[in-house]
């Protein structure tokens, strides 16, 4: 048989993050959580040079031009490897200029969505 | 024919004085100069140096010792009797295994081994946690069997202790080392809680936050209100309805500590009397690298902390300069290894990382990326009873399997009986700060899941590391699979219980296939085995033996290597050379890539000779070892003990030598002043470069 990881009660947790709150901790992720409702089609994307590069105003401006939208930079990973932001109307405008970046094969070796990964306890 | 008499009645009287005067080692290995082998030592039935002398056991003892010595080219002395035909002999300036080896070569010689030190057990570590977990209440304690994961399978106790086949042994892999400062393991997780009392043991780096923005500006994931920066403390990674809503993952009410948790098992202080022991006895440095925050992490992000924790450097952040040898990640995801993935672990390991990442949580279904990546060493879970537990996910990418916490109790809000213990923090959404903030996770707040089987993998490969430093990320995976114990075929939860297929559906608990002709392996080579582990990347031991008993000058001096290997390995190559001649002249003639060698000084003096082996894993060794050289103006004789191969005796003044001993008087009497000094001379200086 096998227990979940946390065996906290939820109605605990979420007391506990009401008392928290007057001290700071939930109350100091509400403006940001506000500040995070970006366009719902916004993406991030990695992007694999063919010649690497580290600068990073040179890299979104060239994905913005090849993915026909807004690209800002996001993060390295190594001077090849680089996450930026698409910033699209829709999904299915994401679609389309993800479609674009992975066609330009001249400038990117590989292009992926960045997706997310979780910590492994059960 | 004078002087060579003289010399041979001093020689003579040399070896027939008190044994205490005789002279000490002839030659000495570099390595342990300074500590003493011992070796329990039986002789043949039939062997020559049995022979009775008029002397008491020690003394018996003493002359056998001593001849045996002569006879490997060391100084040996006695010590306890143990039967007529064994006892323990001592000597210096080479290992106890070392020492055997060299004795065990002697056709006179039924066997020597090692006189080690033996303990009622390993040596257990004085952590309170790690026999037995606090007392149980209704709603916090244990587990009663404490650290259960980490003591040898079988021999930890009794009752349930000893009914854990998938314990890893790290207690037994604790006598060969306890961890070395020099390795560092980073743990890409969600942080830490630095303040945390049982990770005090001053073997915590600070480590880097590489969480990025959400989107420009916005750090929700993060939660620390900034990006990448060099705090990697955990600010909690609970997620509120809002913040589930805006990041699109489920709302989590309490943070996890998860960091803290992976962190601590493989570095907690240990045997500090406190808490808990970790895999690596808070040996090896640990290096807490942020990349997971609400909702978990981006892929790059994950990748940027890959290369940065193996000390490839990433734009925009500081250079790493305590560079991990393991990197220990229990996170994953869905779906196919990609390319990202690909290369960072390719260049970690090309850096010389291993990479250990958790199989996933998925209820039993295909390896979750990245532990299903090549280089990475996908980590399964095991019940305690060996047997693959539920929600462990396999498949045939994974490399070992390891405990991941069970629980085989019955009801809801009843203790679970063999989770994994660790540091976590007692807050729920925020951390508490300081002692009162630390706590460990027990039987009601459990540590479960394939994120705690890959820190005990990660633990072992430190360890492995730790012994072998030049072990690559591809040996510490072959050895740790070779080393790793069969999976059990009985033990688990019901009679019913099927063995796991490779078959597209989830498999629950199941029995994991060994390794065998045609079959597809889901859970890896085995079940972790520390001791095994580290004993098999112990290597080759590099020894010389010197096999001519008087180094003579302008006679050859041959060497034989006795270098020591592990059971199933085999020496690939030799190479010798001559270091420092000194005044010998020593060179090496003929082959210097054999077993043995020969060297031909052409004076007296001392050479230092160097011996390279390297066995067929790739391990080095090297050794050295001073040879004293003879003048070649003096020639033992023939029958003199020094040089004989019986070795009969010597201690004992028989008429021959009283025969000899009276010649030599009366040549002294009619020889001339000076002659004699000189003569005396001639022997006193081999004994003084002794």
């Amino acid at each position: 048989m096998i227990l979940p990881t946390k065996r906290r009660a939820a109605s605990a947790a979420a007391a506990a993050c009401l008392l928290a709150a007057a001290l700071a901790g939930c109350a100091a992720s509400a403006p940001r959580e506000r500040a995070a409702a970006t366009p719902a089609a916004s993406l991030r994307v990695m992007v694999k040079l063919v010649h690497a590069s580290e600068d990073a105003s040179a890299i979104s401006a060239e994905a913005s031009r090849i993915a026909g939208i807004p690209v800002t930079y996001a993060a390295a990973t190594s001077p090849a490897w680089h996450a930026v932001f698409l910033h699209c109307a829709s999904a299915a405008e994401c679609d389309s200029a993800l479609a674009r970046l992975r066609a330009a094969s001249a400038t990117y070796q590989a292009v992926e969505i960045d997706g997310r990964k979780s910590r492994a306890s059960s | 024919m004078r002087r060579l008499l003289i010399c041979t009645a001093v020689v003579a009287a040399t070896w027939a004085s008190p044994l205490a005067l005789r002279t000490p080692l002839a030659q000495t290995a570099a390595p342990a100069a300074s500590s003493t082998a011992r070796v329990i030592v039986k002789f043949r039935a039939d062997s020559t140096l049995l022979r009775k002398q008029a002397l008491s056991a020690a003394g018996q003892n003493e002359l056998q010792a001593s001849a045996l010595g002569r006879r490997i080219g060391l100084a040996l002395e006695s010590g306890r009797g143990l039967t007529e035909r064994s006892h323990v002999v001592l000597g210096r300036g080479l290992t106890s295994r070392q020492l055997a080896a060299r004795i065990a070569a002697e056709s006179d010689v039924e066997y020597a081994v090692p006189d080690e030190r033996k303990h009622i057990v390993a040596m257990p570590p004085n952590d309170p946690f790690y026999a037995t977990g606090p007392a149980v209440g209704p709603t916090s304690g244990g587990p009663a069997v404490g650290q259960w994961y980490l003591r040898p399978p079988g021999a930890a106790g009794t009752g349930a202790n000893a009914t854990a086949p998938s314990a890893i042994n790290a207690e037994q892999a604790w006598d060969i080392t306890k961890g070395s400062a020099s390795i560092v393991v980073a743990v890409l997780d969600t942080g830490l809680r630095f303040d945390h009392s049982d990770l005090q043991g001053g073997n915590v780096l600070p480590g880097y936050d590489m969480i990025s923005a959400d989107s420009p500006g916005v750090f929700t994931s993060a939660g620390d209100g900034d990006g990448r920066d060099a705090n990697a403390a955990d600010p909690g990674d609970f997620v509120t309805a809002s913040e589930a809503a805006s990041l699109g993952c489920p709302e989590e009410p309490a943070s996890s500590w998860h960091g803290t948790q992976t962190l601590g098992l493989i570095g907690a202080a240990t045997n500090n009397g406190f808490g808990i022991a970790s895999v690596s006895y808070g040996g090896v440095k640990v290096m807490p690298v942020r990349v997971l925050g609400k909702c978990g992490g981006f892929d790059s992000d994950i990748q940027a902390g890959i290369m940065w924790a193996a000390g490839i450097d990433v734009p925009g952040v500081p250079h790493n300069t305590t560079p991990a040898r393991v990197i220990n990640m229990s996170l994953g995801g869905v779906g196919s290894c990609t390319q990202g993935y690909i290369d960072a672990i390719g260049k970690a390991n090309a850096a010389g990382a291993v990479v250990v990442v958790s199989a996933g949580n998925s209820g039993g279904n295909g390896v979750s990326n990245p532990a299903n990546c090549p280089g990475a060493i996908g980590v399964t879970a095991l019940r305690h009873a060996g047997d693959k537990v539920g929600y462990s996910d396999l498949g045939p990418e994974i490399t070992i399997s390891a405990p991941g916490g069970n629980c085989v109790t019955v009801t809801t809000g009843t203790a679970c009986v063999y989770p994994i213990m660790t540091t976590t923090n007692t807050g729920v959404t925020a951390p508490v700060a300081g002692p009162g903030g630390a706590a460990y996770t027990d039987s009601f707040n459990s540590s479960l899941g394939t994120s705690f089987s890959a820190p005990l993998v990660s633990g072992a490969a430190a360890l492995m590391l730790s012994v072998q430093p030049s072990l690559t990320p591809a040996q510490v995976k072959a050895k740790l699979q070779s080393s790793a114990r069969p999976f059990p075929t009985s033990g688990g939860s019901s009679a019913t219980i099927p063995t796991c297929t490779s078959s597209s559906t989830s498999q629950d608990e199941c029995y994991c296939p060994n390794p065998g002709v045609g079959v597809t392996t889901l859970c890896g080579a085995g079940m972790l085995d520390v001791h095994a582990a580290v004993l098999a990347v112990a290597g080759v031991q590099a020894s010389i033996s010197l096999t001519t008993t008087t180094p003579t000058a302008n006679q050859a001096v041959a060497l034989t290597s006795s270098s020591v290997v592990n059971p199933g390995q085999s020496i690939a190559s030799y190479q010798w050379t001559i270091l420092n001649a000194g005044t010998t002249g020593a060179t090496i003639t003929g082959a210097n890539d054999g077993a043995s060698v020969v060297v031909t000084p052409t004076a007296a003096g001392a050479f230092v000779i160097q011996l390279t082996t390297t066995d067929n894993s790739g391990f080095v060794s090297t050794t050295t070892l001073s040879v004293t050289v003879a003048s070649d103006t003096v020639t033992p004789p023939a029958s003199a003990p020094v040089a004989t191969s019986s070795g009969g005796g010597g201690g004992a003044v028989g008429v021959g030598w009283l025969a000899l001993l009276l010649a030599a008087v009366l040549a002294l009497a009619a020889t001339a002043p000076r002659a004699r000094r000189s003569a005396l001379s001639v022997v006193a200086r081999p004994a003084r470069k002794r």
